[in-house]
């Protein structure tokens, strides 16, 4: 078993929701309307429990497996919430649906198709955010600007699914100011998407900001935060 | 002077382009289409809804012919129309408490250009007592109709909630064909075509 200590995980996930409440009091906005995410990739369930014995509740995974085995180690946690946020392929799609509450890197209608079968098979619905690809970046993931309305269209037609969102991961920069024009224009894209409506699309949340950039995100309007390193430290 | 025609037999479809004040003949396009192996309901809906467009304009060259196709999609499952009352019984049933998709698929075909789109909405439908269900289908309203219910018909009350265009539901997305009209230059600003 990993050593985990705990006392140092519940400093540091105070800190960042200190740091969380004063960003969003500073920009005008209700501290409560802002969901941290807290990314425990990599780190082992002893960690995730300390943290949620600490308070937290909604916890973020990037792989299909190590979603699938946390889950099953920490089940006897009944209130955690997990949100899938990493690249997902087809045939890991099994390990999220039926355990992730949300999957917020959404970037195909083939991933759709396949997230509404698994979905429609096991009978439950499921909350899934756009990933847009805002930076422009070949290497990144997610859609381009222009082709998330095309991917919105597509909700309406796969009813275990529902859209609540927008999320992306522009690149790991010094200066979290170098991320705020990313920031600002995924959400004038939501905005201008939300003047349209779809069925089977809310566009109530922008995910957006990490460890370096969180604080920045929410000043732009971020509805949801993705901390991993601020709060479990480095891997 | 557009000459509209509307390649379609149904009467839900005609009664609604009436209603728009719009001038128009109607051919009955209606030919027998079948989902290929794996196509989506959605490509099918298009698909079926052009190929009535060109099966009319075969004989109306200097239309603008207007074609549309409905499915009603459960669990990604087309549901046609039921052939008996056994049948509908079981698809009105299949649909109580859940929600499923209504597709159109639209094609304006003629001599000034060509549109086309897919329009989908949501229905959900309420948990059908048998009763209820058995009251519904002594109306006769199911034969002749996808899924087995007319939603501006005797199956109104059994319609929970509706996201997206209602008159998509009924058989023909209004508000999109609309746009489509005014794009094709059919309708603008004094120049209705009645």
């Amino acid at each position: 078993m990993a050593d985990v200590d705990a006392e140092a995980l519940r400093r540091s996930l105070a800190d960042v929701r200190t740091r969380l409440a004063a960003a969003a009091v500073r920009s005008g906005r209700d501290p409560s309307q802002v969901t941290l995410v807290a990314v425990s990739k990599t780190h082992p369930p002893e960690a995730v429990r300390a943290v949620h014995a600490a308070g937290q509740r909604v916890f973020g995974e990037n792989y299909g497996q190590e979603l699938r085995d946390k889950a099953a180690a920490l089940a006897d946690l009944g209130d955690l919430e997990w949100h899938f946020i990493g690249p997902l392929q087809r045939n890991k799609v099994r390990y999220a649906v039926g355990t992730a509450a949300m999957v917020q890197s959404v970037d195909s209608i083939d991933l759709m198709d396949e997230l509404h079968r698994r979905a429609a098979a096991r009978g439950t619905d499921l909350a899934c955010l756009v990933e847009v690809n805002i930076a422009g970046e070949q290497t990144k993931s997610g859609v381009p600007p222009d082709e998330v309305a095309a991917l919105l269209h597509a909700f309406a037609a796969r009813p275990r699914l529902r859209c609540l969102g927008l999320m992306t991961m522009p690149p790991v920069v010094d200066d979290p100011e170098e991320s705020r024009p990313r920031f600002r224009a995924l959400r004038a894209l939501r905005d201008a998407l939300a003047a349209s409506p779809r069925p089977g699309v809310e566009l109530r949340h922008l995910s957006m900001g990490m460890t370096q950039d969180f604080e920045v995100a929410i000043e732009e309007g971020a509805t949801i935060v993705r901390v991993g390193t601020a709060i479990f430290g480095a891997r | 002077m557009h000459d509209l025609v509307l390649a379609s037999a149904s009467p839900r479809r005609r009664e609604m382009l009436s209603r728009l004040g719009l001038r128009f003949r109607v051919v009955a396009g209606d030919i027998a289409e079948v989902p290929r192996p794996g196509e989506a309901a959605e490509a099918f809906a298009l698909r079926a809804a052009r190929e009535k467009a060109a099966a009319v304009r075969a004989r109306e060259p200097a239309a603008l012919v207007l074609a549309a196709d409905t499915v009603v999609v459960l669990d990604g499952a087309i549901l046609g129309k039921p052939r008996d009352l056994a049948e509908a019984r079981s698809m009105v049933g299949s649909l109580s408490g859940r929600t499923h998709v209504v597709s159109t698929g639209t094609c304006l075909r003629g001599p000034a250009g060509a549109r086309e789109r897919v329009v989908s909405t949501r229905v959900t439908m309420k948990t059908i007592r048998p009763w209820e269900l058995e009251a519904y289908l002594a109306l006769g309203e199911w034969a002749d109709k996808a899924g087995g219910y007319g939603i501006q018909e005797g199956a109104a009350h059994l319609v929970s909630a509706v996201e997206g265009s209602y008159t998509n539901v009924v058989g023909l997305p209004l508000c999109e064909v609309v746009e489509d009209l005014i794009v094709l230059g059919v309708l603008s600003e004094g120049a209705r075509p009645v």
